[in-house]
């Protein structure tokens, strides 16, 4: 049953592998040189004085285009799921062939067990090794920018990738089955893939480990902003936390929790409304005594006031792609247990 | 001896409609069993029911004395041809002998080379390039190779070209010939039955109109022309099963244990054709007129 697997998936497997190899020999000709701009970069810095930020810049915008290849990894697992999971049993029933599948020696279970181990194995190898490329590739540029986590970076790295893979390749095999049909089931797999990311990604990801949280002084050197909406103030947070960590949330209050109201505001900064009119319709404040009045404001709601930030620290990037990939995988297990169900059920 | 197919109040439903409703049948083994019947019968329901790819709505059935696709061993009792005889059009005909050889332990690897050598195709050609009547031959490959008590045909002919008809039907005589082993055929044409099959069931409306031996069957059924005649006035051990009749003559096929003497009647021997169609065709009056429309001839 591996060979006859293996024969059916054989041209799909050609072309992701040679896919994978082009990309490996691209990743390694300039990954290797990425390496060397590195430690040079890095020797500079050492020393550096005055163009510190130039010289950042000039290093992170080496290979710019092959840093696409990282945003392609996104679309590989919907890929994998719409050519290798939605065929996988649909295109049996479409065609007929299940009909004579299904009444040689080996069980229908059997039959189907085979084929979701062997193909689902390679689309995480796949997915896992452009995951890994990528990963190798980046580090340079990931150390220098510390924004791995929080960005977009955090799905093209490390092992989140491979549960992505699994899922929609799950996703693709449980649709296909369903509809009997490869085109409903490969569209109904890019739409459900693009969802459970989207959810994933602006909802599930930051509650994954609870958030935490770090309390600031609200002082001048720390920024804050001021709202005018409907003649009314409001404070907007500074939302900074700690280099390389991700805010998920930031607000100000006082000791019991409570938002300073406007009425409050408008007491501790008396000049505000001032500052605001729009221009020409008073004489330009001089200078200095916009800077007073601001740091005098911030003072007055500071000995009331502070931020709370919630945050995930750099730290957890590994925690956090170890609970998401968990989840993913976790959701494609059951997804391919139903498919035995449907199998089960499943009618010529 | 266990029947190759016992089916009890079988039914399958889609939906609202029933494809097969209250079908009670018993198919001998051993025999070469022709499955007859007008299209929507539920010939090929009963067969895939009997295969197991479908699951039964209600009623029971055995095949070769297990449940269907109950598991490797039974799936391995039963060969089977879908109809219009599927095969991966991608694979070429090494791989198919390749791919009965790894899903079916008993596979016999010499009948599967032999078969296929008379293909007269290479090995190496895609299925999806081979003709209509070779693709069914490796379709009756895979199903013979692995060496099963029972081999279900459903409709493997029925879109060949009459040709390739009678070469696919007489290898499969051949073979039969050699391993002797139980075939269930289903078949809309009565002639290509009439070549291969020695027990034939008749299926209008999920109903066994007919069931029996075909010598048998050609023993017992004559036709009869004559002076018109009213036919409830026949002797009680003739059956009428079909009758027509114009201003002064009447035919009737008639079943009959006895032989006919009457020498008003011009007596005819029928072809399994004759019979199969009487009995198909007198369906619609079956319940109106009392006549019996089911024999079980052993």
């Amino acid at each position: 049953m591996i060979w006859v697997s293996w024969r059916q998936f054989r041209s799909n497997a050609i072309v992701g592998a040679a896919g994978l190899v082009a990309l490996t020999v691209v990743l390694l000709l300039t990954g290797i040189h990425l390496e060397h701009l590195y430690s040079t970069f890095k020797a500079e810095r050492a020393s550096c004085t005055l163009s510190c930020a130039s010289l950042r810049q000039n290093f992170l915008d080496n290979y710019r285009h092959v840093r696409l290849l990282g945003s392609v990894l996104v679309g590989v697992p919907a890929v994998i799921g719409i050519f290798w999971g939605a065929p996988l049993v649909a295109r049996e029933l479409e065609t007929g062939s299940f009909r004579l599948a299904w009444t040689q020696g080996v069980t229908r279970r059997r039959w189907l067990a085979t084929k979701m181990a062997l193909v689902g194995l390679a689309s995480a190898a796949a997915a896992g090794l452009y995951s890994l490329a990528i990963t190798w590739w980046a580090s340079p540029l990931d150390a220098v920018n510390n924004n791995r986590i929080g960005t977009a970076l955090f799905s093209q790295r490390g092992i989140v990738p491979i549960g992505y893979a699994l899922f929609a390749f799950a996703l693709g095999v449980v649709a296909g089955l369903a509809f009997k049909r490869t085109l409903p089931a490969m569209a109904t797999t890019l739409v459900g893939f693009i969802t459970a990311r989207g959810l994933t990604e602006f909802l599930l990801r930051k509650h994954l480990i609870p958030a935490k949280n770090a309390t600031f002084a609200l002082t001048s050197s720390r920024g804050i902003g001021f709202n005018l909406s409907h003649g009314q103030f409001s404070l907007s947070p500074n939302g900074s936390s700690f280099p390389g960590a991700w805010t998920t949330g930031s607000k100000i209050v006082d000791a019991s929790g409570h938002a300073p109201t406007a009425a409050f505001i408008q007491h501790a900064c008396p000049d505000l409304g001032r500052f605001a009119a729009p221009p020409g319709a008073h004489a330009m404040p001089a200078p200095g005594s916009v800077d007073r009045a601001f740091s005098h404001c911030i003072q007055t709601i500071g000995a009331r006031y502070h931020e709370v930030v919630s945050y995930q620290p750099a730290s957890r990037f590994w925690a956090l792609q170890g609970m998401e990939t968990a989840v993913f995988v976790i959701v494609a297990a059951l997804l391919l247990a139903g498919c035995f169900v449907l199998i089960r059920r499943q009618v010529a | 001896m266990t029947a190759a197919i016992a089916a009890v109040g079988l039914g399958k439903q889609y939906g609202r409609n029933w494809a097969l409703k209250d079908c009670t049948v018993e198919i001998p083994s051993g025999r070469i069993c022709g499955l007859v019947g007008p299209n929507g019968a539920g010939k090929t329901t009963l067969l895939n029911l009997a295969v197991g790819l479908l699951a039964p709505t209600e009623g029971r059935i055995r095949v070769a004395g297990g449940a269907p696709a109950a598991g490797p061993e039974q799936l391995g009792k039963v060969g089977f041809v879908a109809q219009d005889t599927p095969t991966y059009e991608g694979l070429s005909v090494a791989d198919h002998l390749r791919l009965g050889e790894a899903m079916n332990p008993t596979w016999d690897r010499d009948l599967a080379s032999e078969r296929v050598a008379t293909l007269a195709t290479d090995l190496k050609k895609k299925a999806g390039n081979l003709s209509g009547g070779q693709r069914a031959q490796l379709a009756l490959t895979l199903a013979v190779a692995k060496r099963p008590e029972l081999l279900i045909l459903d409709e493997p002919v029925a879109s060949l070209d009459p040709l390739a008809r009678r070469d696919f039907l007489r290898s499969l005589t051949a073979y039969v010939a050699e391993v002797g082993v139980s075939v269930v055929l289903s078949s809309h044409l009565v002639a290509d039955l009439e070549r291969v099959c020695d027990y034939v069931v008749v299926l209008v409306q999920s109903r066994v109109q007919l069931a029996g031996d075909v010598d048998e069957m050609l023993a017992t059924h004559r036709r009869i022309v004559g002076p018109r005649r009213d036919p409830a006035s026949l002797p009680s051990e003739q059956t009428v099963i079909e009758a027509s009749h114009t201003d002064r003559q009447s035919t009737m096929l008639v079943r009959t244990s006895a032989p006919i003497h009457d020498p008003a009647w011009q007596v005819e021997e029928v072809s399994l054709e004759d019979v199969v169609l009487a009995y198909m065709g007198g369906t619609a009056e079956a319940s109106t007129t009392g006549r019996p429309t089911l024999e079980v001839a052993q």
